[in-house]
């Protein structure tokens, strides 16, 4: 147990600095009320979560692996958090349509680009 | 470089009280639905209202803010395994669950961040919370 939340942490720990470096560089470049720099992230992360599983199923990894690079680092390179937060901030603001693209962006998109890394992941 | 230090620090922590959220909803339910995903999510949603205006109002020096938005909360809380999560339910024929999922985790996300937002304006209202500028 202690062993698999070492795993987790650096996978973590991992993830939240990646996360933090992508989001920057996206930031600096597109100046949007919808903040692409989360979405960047996310995206990133869904697209090597759906090609990971897949690779998972017809190669064998050891069960920590799979903690330190899904539960850890994917799970911390990709945020629910700051996510909420935003979008909660552009209907604050009233910038209701960039709020609706910003959940249908992440979560359509998102969860298509996950699909598209299993199927690519299917022919490794 | 303390910076970094700091966002690693709260993306370890995060990620591995998301972990033992998970761990503890999976062993104390059997069903079928990403409940400890979508625990860590709504809580960390709370928390980042509450941080938020927190910062806003000056009551925690932002040099606290890598450590706790970017690291710890950034971490608790995660996307890939929500909609991966979806993605399999979806794929399996549970419409239903997959639709829930994707619901609860929208919907109570955004609103808990705001609910959690509100607390911290109440809290500052009624002086439950101190300014530490000027306090000094």
């Amino acid at each position: 147990m202690i062993l698999n939340i070492i795993f987790v942490a650096i996978g973590g720990s991992i993830g939240a600095l990646f996360r933090f470096i992508i989001d920057r560089a996206i930031t600096d470049r597109v100046k949007h009320h919808i903040p692409f720099g989360t979405l960047g992230v996310n995206l990133i992360g869904l697209f090597i979560i759906g090609f990971s599983f897949s690779l998972f199923k017809h190669h064998v990894v050891p069960p920590q692996f799979k903690l330190f690079l899904i539960t850890g680092f994917l799970g911390a390179l990709t945020t629910f958090s700051s996510y909420a937060l935003n979008t909660f901030r552009l209907f604050e603001e009233k910038h209701y349509r960039h709020g609706i693209n910003n959940i249908l962006l992440n979560n359509f998109l998102g969860m298509g680009i996950a699909f598209l890394g299993a199927k690519i992941g299917n022919f490794f | 470089m303390l910076h970094y230090i700091f966002i690693g620090l709260g993306g370890a922590i995060g990620a591995s009280s998301r972990y033992l959220i998970d761990f503890y909803m999976s062993s104390h339910t059997s069903i079928n639905f990403p409940i400890g995903t979508l625990m860590a999510n709504l809580v960390g949603c709370f928390i980042i209202g509450i941080a938020f205006r927190v910062f806003h109002h000056d009551i925690i020096h932002t040099k606290f803010n890598p450590f706790i938005i970017t690291g710890f909360l950034g971490a608790l809380t995660t996307f890939s395994s929500y909609a991966y999560a979806t993605l399999i339910l979806i794929e399996k024929g549970h419409y239903f669950l997959a639709g829930t999922n994707l619901l609860l985790n929208n919907i109570f996300g955004i609103l808990f961040a705001y609910l959690g937002a509100r607390f911290t304006n109440y809290m500052v209202k009624k002086h439950l919370f101190h300014k530490f500028k000027g306090d000094e």
